[in-house]
C-alpha cells in the first residue's frame, strides 16, 4: 500500500510541473495584460510598471523566476489585489472555500445516499420515479437560478436568513450558500446511487442471499457496499471543484472564496493569481483522485488485486 | 451607528499611488484629506489647508495649512506631509499609474521619467505649516486637481518603516474622518471614526463598512433586505421593478461621464470629416438612452457632459434640433458626397466594444439606424482587457466603443481627449492644429471667462469634426436608503461619510 501510495505521489510531481509550465505560457497567449483598464496608462508609465512588475523581461527568464520563488512556496504579489501576495489571498479564501465545501459534500452524500437508497429500495415504480424525476430537476436547475430563489424565499419573504454576505462565518451566513452548493450533487449523487443499487441488486450472488431468506437490511448492506465504487470514483471530481470554491455561488452570496479569484484572475490577466489558483486546483485534483483510488482499493478486492497492492 | 455601503467591487490598493478606479476614490476620500475636499453636493472645500494665494503670473501657489490637523495615531500633521507625498507620486520606482494627472507640478514629467532628482519637484516646505507648489505651466483647474487621490498626503514615518506594507490595518496611519480597522478581499472593508480628525465632532458615523458586491442583482436583493443601505448601481433588467417599488430609494443624476464611439481618423474613409458626421447624425439617441439603458443614460449631444459649473452650458452638435427624417437626409447627402450610397461604394463599418449585455444592445441598435443610410455594420465584442489592449496598441479599427469619466471637474479633462500630443487617451488619434491651438490657448488664458469662450470653441471644433461620435452621457444610478441622512446626489457620485447619518 505504501509503493502505491509513493509511486503515485512520484507521478503528480511531473504532471504538477507540466500543468504550472503550460499555464505559464498559454496565460501570456491572451491580448493585454494586467495594466490594461478602462483609461489607457501612459506610455512611459506603463514601460514602468512593467519593469517594477519584472514584465518587461524576456518570458523565459520570467519563468525560471516564478518557478525559482514557488520553489520557496511564495506565488508572488496579486497585480490586481495590489496591497496583497497571493499567498495572502487564499491563506483567507481557501479555509472559508473548503468550509463550505466540506460542508456541501457532506450533505451531499448523506442525502444522496438515502435518496438514492429509497429508491432502490421502493418496490413501485413511484417512488424510482419520484428520485429519478427530482434528481432530473436537481441536475438541470443552474446554480443562479437556484442562489437567487432561496435568496428571495428565505431573505426577502421570511427574514429568517440573512440574503447574502459573510460575516466571518456565521451559521446562518452558510446556511443558503451549502444548500445551493450541495442541490446538484445531493442529486447526482443519488442518482449514481440508485442505478448502481437497482445494478447490483439483480447480481445472482444478491439474488441467492434473498433466497436464502436473509433480512432485508442485510441485503442492502452488502448491495451498497458493491454499489459504492461508481460513486467515489465520481466523488472525488465533485469534492476537487466543490472544495476550491464555485464563482457563482461566490458572487451571488457575497463569499470571500477561492471561486471568484479563478475568474478575475483570468479577466483582470493577473498572471500570478491565475497561476496560483491553477495551482490549487490541480493539486487538488491530484489529491482527490489519490484518495478516490486509495479508497477504492480499501472497497474492492478486485482493485487490490489488480494493482498488486 | 454603522453605514453599510455596497460597491461595485473592491478597491485594487489603499495606497492613494496605486489606485486607479472610482471605488479606490471614494475609500480614499474617506481616508485621506487632501488640500482640498469636497462637501456633500460635490461642491470643492478647503480641506488641510485652509486657505491659499495664486500669484499673478498662476503659476505659483502658497498654501497655509490647518494649524490643527493630526495623522490618526496624534502626529501633527504639516506641510512636509505633503512634500513627502508628491514627491512619492512622482518617484519612478513608486510606479504610480496616475502620477501623469499631476503633470501640472513644475519639473513632475521629467522626475517621473527619471530624467531629473526627486528634489527637483516644484512642491516645498516654506515652514511647518506652509507649503508652496510651483507648477509648470498655469493650470486653472489646479485647484480642483488636489482634491484628487493623488494629492493627498502620506504620514511619512509609517510609509518609510513599513514600505508597501503601510495600507496594513495594523500600520496604516490617516488624516482624513475615517481609519482603516478591517479589509478582507471580496468581503467587507471596515473603516471606523478617527478621533484626531480636526472636524471628528461633525462626524455622526462610528465606522463605514464598504462591501463589495459585484453581482447587481444580489445587491439589490440585499439592498431590500435592508443588509446595505446604499448601493452605487442596479441591475438594468430589473429597471422597471425598481422604478415601480423603490422609487423613493432609486436616486439617478447626470453625472460626468461620456459614452463615444471613437472613430480611426488614421485611415480611409474615417478620416472625413463628412462620413463621420454622417454617421453621428444617424443615430436616434433618445431611443438608446431610454429603451436600451432605461433611461439611466442622457442623449449626448455635446463632448463635454453637462453640469461643469465654470464651463456653463455645453456646445451641442448643430443638428441636434433638426428633425430625424431632415437628419437622414442630410446624412445621405453627406455620405453621397464622399462617394458612398447609390452609384457609389457601400460604406462598411466594424464596431468593437467590449463584451457586456447592453455594450451589446446599443450597438446593434445602431448597426440597425445606419443600415437605413446604407451602411453595413459588423459587430466584434471581446473581453474587456482585450479590448482595452486594443486600444492602447492601436492597429487600425473602424469605430471602437469607449467612455471617460472626468478625474477633475473641468471642461479641459475631458476636451485634452482628443489633443494630439495626448497619445495614450486619443482613441481616435485626431490630429487638428486649429483645435491643439485653442486648446493651449486656453490654458496660458489668465481670464476664467475668456477662457470659457476659448473651451467652447474648441467644443464646437469637435462636434463639427466628430472624431469621437459622442452617444450618450452617463447618470448615476444610486440605491440609497430613506433612513441615510445627509446623502446628496452630486455630478460627481462622490458621497463623504462625514456628512451622513443614519436615523433609527
Amino acid at each position: 500500500m505504501l509503493r502505491f501510495f509513493l509511486t503515485r505521489v512520484a507521478t503528480a510531481i511531473p504532471t504538477l510541473f507540466v500543468i504550472i509550465a503550460l499555464s505559464f505560457f498559454l496565460m501570456r497567449l491572451a491580448p493585454g495584460g494586467p495594466f490594461d483598464s478602462a483609461r489607457t496608462l501612459d506610455p512611459s508609465i506603463a514601460e514602468n510598471l512593467r519593469h517594477i512588475y519584472k514584465l518587461d523581461r524576456p518570458l523565459l527568464e520570467q519563468f525560471f523566476y516564478y518557478l525559482r520563488s514557488l520553489a520557496d512556496g511564495d506565488l508572488g504579489p496579486s497585480l490586481h489585489w495590489r496591497d496583497f501576495t497571493v499567498n495572502e489571498l487564499f491563506a483567507t479564501a481557501l479555509p472559508i472555500s473548503v468550509t463550505l465545501g466540506a460542508k456541501a459534500m457532506l450533505t451531499a452524500i448523506l442525502a444522496g445516499t438515502a435518496l438514492g437508497l429509497f429508491g432502490a429500495m421502493s418496490k413501485g415504480w413511484m417512488g424510482q420515479r419520484l428520485i429519478d424525476g427530482a434528481s432530473i430537476v436537481g441536475i438541470a436547475v443552474p446554480v443562479f437560478v437556484v442562489a437567487p430563489l432561496l435568496q428571495l424565499g428565505f431573505g426577502l419573504a421570511l427574514h429568517v436568513l440573512p440574503v447574502g454576505g459573510w460575516d466571518d462565518g456565521a451559521w446562518q451566513n452558510q446556511v443558503l450558500p451549502v444548500a445551493t452548493l450541495a442541490l446538484p450533487q445531493i442529486a447526482i449523487i443519488a442518482r449514481l446511487m440508485q442505478a448502481a443499487l437497482n445494478d447490483t441488486l439483480g447480481k445472482p450472488h444478491m439474488r441467492t442471499l434473498r433466497a436464502f431468506g436473509m433480512p432485508a437490511y442485510h441485503i442492502y448492506i452488502h448491495a451498497l457496499r458493491a454499489a459504492l465504487p461508481p460513486v467515489v470514483s465520481y466523488l472525488g471530481l465533485a469534492a476537487a471543484n466543490v472544495l476550491t470554491g464555485s464563482v457563482i455561488v461566490e458572487t451571488i452570496f457575497g463569499i470571500p472564496g477561492m471561486g471568484r479569484y479563478f475568474v478575475y484572475g483570468a479577466l483582470g490577466r493577473d498572471y500570478t493569481l491565475v497561476m496560483g489558483t491553477v495551482i490549487v486546483v490541480a493539486a487538488a485534483v491530484l489529491l482527490f483522485n489519490l484518495i478516490v483510488d486509495l479508497v477504492l482499493a480499501w472497497l474492492d478486492p478486485r482493485v487490490r488485486y489488480e494493482a498488486g497492492l | 451607528m454603522i453605514w453599510h455601503r455596497g460597491e461595485l467591487g473592491d478597491p485594487g490598493s489603499l495606497d492613494p499611488h496605486k489606485a486607479e478606479t472610482l471605488i479606490e476614490s471614494n475609500i480614499l476620500d474617506e481616508l485621506f484629506e487632501g488640500l482640498v475636499a469636497h462637501n456633500a453636493r460635490g461642491e470643492l472645500i478647503p480641506g488641510i489647508a485652509a486657505s491659499w494665494t495664486i500669484d499673478p503670473a498662476g503659476t505659483v501657489y502658497d498654501f497655509q495649512l490647518r494649524p490643527d490637523a493630526k495623522w490618526s495615531n496624534g502626529d501633527k500633521l504639516g506641510a512636509d506631509d505633503f512634500v513627502f507625498a508628491f514627491r512619492r507620486l512622482m518617484a519612478p520606482a513608486t510606479g504610480a499609474p496616475y502620477a501623469n494627472i499631476l503633470f501640472t507640478l513644475k519639473n513632475a514629467e521629467k522626475i517621473n521619467k527619471g530624467q531629473l532628482p526627486l528634489d527637483a519637484l516644484g512642491v516645498r516646505a516654506l515652514d511647518e505649516h506652509r507649503l508652496e507648489i510651483i507648477l509648470e505651466q498655469p493650470a486653472p483647474y489646479f485647484i480642483a486637481q488636489l482634491a484628487h487621490f493623488t494629492a493627498k498626503p502620506l504620514h511619512r514615518k509609517s510609509v518609510e518603516a513599513f514600505e508597501s506594507d503601510f495600507v496594513r490595518p495594523a500600520h496604516m496611519v490617516t488624516n482624513g474622518p475615517f481609519m482603516l480597522k478591517q479589509f478582507t478581499p471580496n468581503d467587507r472593508l471596515v473603516l471606523i471614526k478617527n478621533p484626531y480628525y480636526y472636524d471628528a465632532a461633525q462626524v455622526a458615523l462610528d465606522q463605514e463598512i464598504f462591501y463589495s458586491l459585484e453581482d447587481r442583482s444580489a445587491a439589490l436583493r440585499r439592498f431590500m433586505a435592508g443588509e446595505i443601505q446604499s448601493y452605487d448601481d442596479v441591475p438594468l433588467e430589473q429597471i422597471d421593478f425598481v422604478r415601480a417599488y423603490l422609487a423613493d430609494a432609486f436616486k439617478v443624476t447626470p453625472s460626468l461621464g461620456t459614452y463615444f464611439y471613437g472613430f480611426d481618423t488614421r485611415h480611409k474613409p474615417f478620416d472625413d470629416r463628412r462620413v463621420r458626421q454622417a454617421l453621428a447624425m444617424g443615430i436616434d439617441r433618445e431611443f438608446i438612452a431610454d429603451r436600451i439603458w432605461g433611461g439611466t443614460m442622457e442623449p449626448g449631444y455635446s463632448f463635454v457632459p453637462p453640469g461643469i459649473e465654470s464651463y456653463g452650458a455645453p456646445a451641442t452638435a448643430s443638428w441636434k434640433e433638426i428633425d430625424p427624417l431632415a437628419r437622414e437626409d442630410e446624412a445621405k447627402r453627406l455620405l453621397a458626397e464622399a462617394g458612398f450610397g447609390p452609384g457609389g461604394e457601400k460604406l462598411e463599418v466594424e464596431i468593437r466594444f467590449a463584451n457586456s449585455e447592453n455594450h451589446r444592445a446599443t450597438a446593434v441598435a445602431i448597426a440597425d439606424m445606419w443600415k437605413v443610410l446604407g451602411v453595413e455594420t459588423r459587430l466584434l465584442g471581446t473581453d474587456a482587457t482585450s479590448h482595452y489592449a486594443f486600444l492602447r496598441e492601436k492597429p487600425p479599427f473602424d469605430v471602437a466603443r469607449w467612455d471617460w469619466f472626468a478625474d477633475y471637474p473641468d471642461a479641459q479633462n475631458f476636451l485634452f481627449l482628443c489633443q494630439n500630443d495626448n497619445q495614450a487617451l486619443n482613441v481616435a488619434s485626431f490630429g487638428n492644429k486649429a483645435f491643439d491651438t485653442l486648446m493651449h490657448d486656453a490654458q496660458a488664458e489668465s481670464s476664467p471667462e475668456q477662457r470659457r469662450l476659448i473651451l467652447h470653441k474648441a467644443e464646437a471644433l469637435l462636434l463639427d469634426e466628430q472624431p469621437d461620435l459622442v452617444l450618450l452621457t452617463y447618470r448615476t444610478r444610486n440605491l440609497v436608503s430613506p433612513k441615510l441622512k445627509g446623502w446628496e446626489a452630486n455630478v460627481l457620485d462622490n458621497h463623504p461619510g462625514r456628512y451622513i447619518s443614519i436615523a433609527p
